[in-house]
């Protein structure tokens, strides 16, 4: 392995947290506050309980075929021809989230901060940069994640400056718990839809070298840190709305930001949103990066099929963005998606791989 | 060279941008005022000052403003009939404060205000106020030196520093009037000799306001009952031998604690027990026995806050946020409670403690 390849500690870190961060944060209190009121930071816990099993899961799989990419180890496990049809059906997955991303993103720029730019010039300014970045392979991407994380000392800096700013109702959270297990449970899954993007671990295999043991407590320090951000802005705009606005407003953490002013400075949701583009548009770089990397591993052929990836999710989000029937299919087909290429299939292969006794035997 | 050629290509091309808006072909609107039409009770009447700003070179500015009003049914059409005669486009993101007559209000201010919420551009730190008669008297006013909304939005603002109306801006009243367990309260305007004044508080019960007031001085009491000071928050207490002349106290420190308690039968009792530190700041017969002074204070404001509360229960407004105190600690029997109706019932009692502690300079 050529030196310089392998990821840090820090940059895994970093990667997780990037990859998790994005567009879902800014509507998951409004999503979760139509499901379960005031109990919405508890179905965040559980997701990200859940998350964190996964991760357990993606962790095995990694430790049992160590230096191999997600796309070569389905082919081990299952055999060339089952391997390849998972490889395919894995793309057209990530490729359908991240094109759903993709839409989500250039509604909300058209939304927010550019009303009377077109569409299609938003989306080719993302995917370009997209394109651009993806094609330079694994390294380089992280080390231009691990830059990105300033963006979250704004985050940090408004949390903070809303806490003392706004007017906050402590009284909104009780009773606690009282909707119910099984409804919080159940609303849990909008949450989990907000913090995807760690699939992007089943693909490092070749560019880590560390213990195992090491490995993990980074994946689940990643978790935990996400997990805190995201309860604590669920708990924030819990205490800051009143249950009735809350599940009126689309991306309520925007709203929140946006009732704050100051002498020098106005509006700062649309700064905000301008910051947030970046962790944004590095949620649909992950999806091209491992759509890509399912298909393909390295070289030449591998981007290729990143530009022709890039292009196809360009074409597919200006012929459905604000098109409500568009977006309606999307949803369905979304949730079967997820459950199959981000829970089901790596279970699945784990448990095959230990059902035929198969691993990889280091030479 | 080709990439020379690319470069200059982009410098003639990439010049433009579709959301670029000079300021010099806006008219920001600074005021505006909603009234029930005189005419027909089904329109409102609606008036803007329109801002023009007009460089006259060497760095200053000239800024005149002019009032422009439309009669229309809803809020959206009046800013429809308003563009037409605006020479620029109309601007509403930074309205500083909204003015709502009396007789409107009563119809709900909810429809008044949604645009503002929904819209991109709507400013939500802007003001809103009640008036008492017409909005648009107010609005109307000439000033000579600076446009009239910028001289009730520092009268606005000083009556909040000065605890006679709580701090609001559209955002905080937007999350209460949605909220059935607790009220809003505005402030109310009123035009004496040709200049606005801050008169006290307008009661509302959700949207609508529900045409009882209270003036100034209840007002301060009822923000201490609320918790919710400025910057400086005065009571005058009169002496006890010589109740004519009055001595002031200044609120240094206060401890609030709401206890709202629902029995069997459903029944109501809530308790506020308030414990104020405050300072004697004139004490203009000299009296010398602080702790009879005190006493003093303590019977006064018991009895005039008793008297805000019964106000407060009449006009049906629980800006108290009792209603949330029973939601939150009761649920089930909160569901079960005909708030409507219970709230005139609520038994409120008082418990205020006062202590002098500072005696200014002299003894």
């Amino acid at each position: 392995m050529k030196n310089g390849r392998l990821l840090t500690k820090l940059q895994i870190y970093l990667m997780i947290i990037q990859a998790q961060l994005g567009l879902g944060m800014l509507s998951l209190p409004n999503i979760l506050e139509k499901q379960v009121n005031q109990d919405a930071w508890i179905s965040v816990l559980v997701a990200s309980v859940l998350v964190q099993m996964t991760l357990v899961i993606y962790w095995l799989l990694l430790k049992r075929f160590p230096g191999c990419s997600y796309h070569e180890l389905t082919q081990i496990i299952t055999g060339p021809f089952l391997g390849k049809t998972i490889n395919i059906v894995n793309y057209a997955g990530y490729m359908i989230i991240g094109t759903y991303t993709m839409i989500l993103l250039v509604q909300l720029v058209n939304d927010w901060l550019l009303p009377f730019t077109p569409v299609w010039a938003i989306a080719l300014l993302i995917i370009v940069l997209s394109m651009y970045l993806v094609v330079q392979d694994y390294a380089v991407f992280a080390r231009y994640l691990v830059v990105l994380s300033v963006v979250l000392i704004p985050v940090f800096l408004l949390i903070i400056i809303a806490l003392f700013q706004i007017p906050l109702e402590p009284r909104n959270l009780r009773p606690v718990g009282g909707e119910g297990v099984l409804s919080i449970i159940r609303a849990s899954e909008g949450a989990l839809f907000a913090v995807l993007g760690f699939e992007i671990l089943l693909f490092i295999g070749p560019y880590v070298h560390m213990k195992n043991s090491k490995l993990l407590r980074t994946f689940s320090l990643a978790n935990a840190t996400i997990a805190l951000l995201y309860i604590v802005v669920v708990v924030l705009c819990i205490m800051v709305f009143s249950p009735d606005v809350l599940k009126q407003v689309r991306e309520p953490v925007l709203y929140m930001i946006r009732s704050l002013s100051f002498k020098a400075v106005d509006r700062i949701d649309l700064l905000f949103v301008f910051i947030w583009l970046s962790p944004m548009t590095a949620s649909i770089m992950i999806y091209l990066l491992i759509a890509s990397k399912s298909l393909m591993g390295e070289g030449k052929s591998f981007q290729t099929t990143v530009l022709l990836s890039g292009v196809i999710i360009y074409i597919a989000t200006i012929f459905s963005s604000y098109s409500e029937e568009a977006l309606q299919l999307y949803g369905q087909i979304l949730k079967y998606v997820i459950y199959t290429v981000v829970f089901f299939f790596p279970t699945m292969l784990l448990l095959l791989s230990y059902l035929l006794k198969k691993k990889k035997v280091n030479t | 060279m080709i990439k020379s050629m690319f470069l200059f290509l982009s410098l003639m091309l990439l010049t433009g941008c579709w959301d670029q808006e000079n300021l010099s072909d806006r008219r920001l609107i600074n005021g505006i005022s909603f009234d029930l039409s005189d005419d027909d009770p089904n329109l409102i009447q609606g008036g803007v000052r329109a801002l023009n700003i007009k460089s006259q070179g060497g760095g200053s500015i000239e800024v005149k403003d002019e009032l422009l009003t439309s009669e229309e049914p809803t809020i959206g059409e009046i800013g429809h009939e308003i563009k037409k005669n605006l020479p620029g486009r109309l601007d509403v993101t930074k309205t500083f404060i909204i003015f709502i007559g009396d007789e409107l209000a009563k119809e709900g201010i909810d429809p008044l205000l949604e645009t503002f919420y929904r819209g991109n551009l709507g400013y939500m730190p802007s003001k809103a106020a009640i008036v008492k008669g017409k909005a648009i008297d107010i609005l109307s006013i000439n000033e000579e030196d600076s446009p009239i909304a910028f001289r009730v939005l520092n009268g606005i603002r000083a009556a909040e520093s000065n605890t006679l109306i709580p701090e609001l801006n559209l955002f905080t009243i937007w999350n209460k009037i949605g909220d059935e367990r607790i009220d809003t309260v505005l402030p109310l305007l009123e035009k004496t000799n040709d200049k606005p004044e801050v008169a006290g508080l307008a009661l509302f019960d959700q949207d609508k306001y529900t045409g009882k007031n209270l003036d100034t001085e209840q007002s301060t009491l009822l923000l201490i009952m609320r918790d919710d000071l400025g910057y400086i928050a005065d009571v005058f207490i009169p002496y006890e031998q010589n109740p004519e002349k009055k001595y002031r106290l200044s609120i240094m420190g206060l401890k609030r604690e709401l206890d709202t308690k629902v029995s069997k039968d459903d029944s109501i009792t809530s308790t506020l027990r308030l414990k104020v530190k405050t300072e004697l700041n004139a004490n203009p017969l000299g009296g010398s026995d602080l702790k009879s002074m005190a006493a003093q204070a303590e019977k006064v404001m018991t009895k005039r806050m008793e008297e805000v509360v019964a106000i407060l229960q009449e006009a049906h407004s629980d800006p108290l946020g009792i209603g949330m105190d029973v939601a939150t600690k009761y649920p089930e029997e909160w569901k079960r409670i005909n708030w409507e109706s219970e709230y005139k019932n609520v038994e409120i009692q008082l418990d205020v403690k006062v202590d002098i502690e500072k005696t200014g300079g002299l003894f």
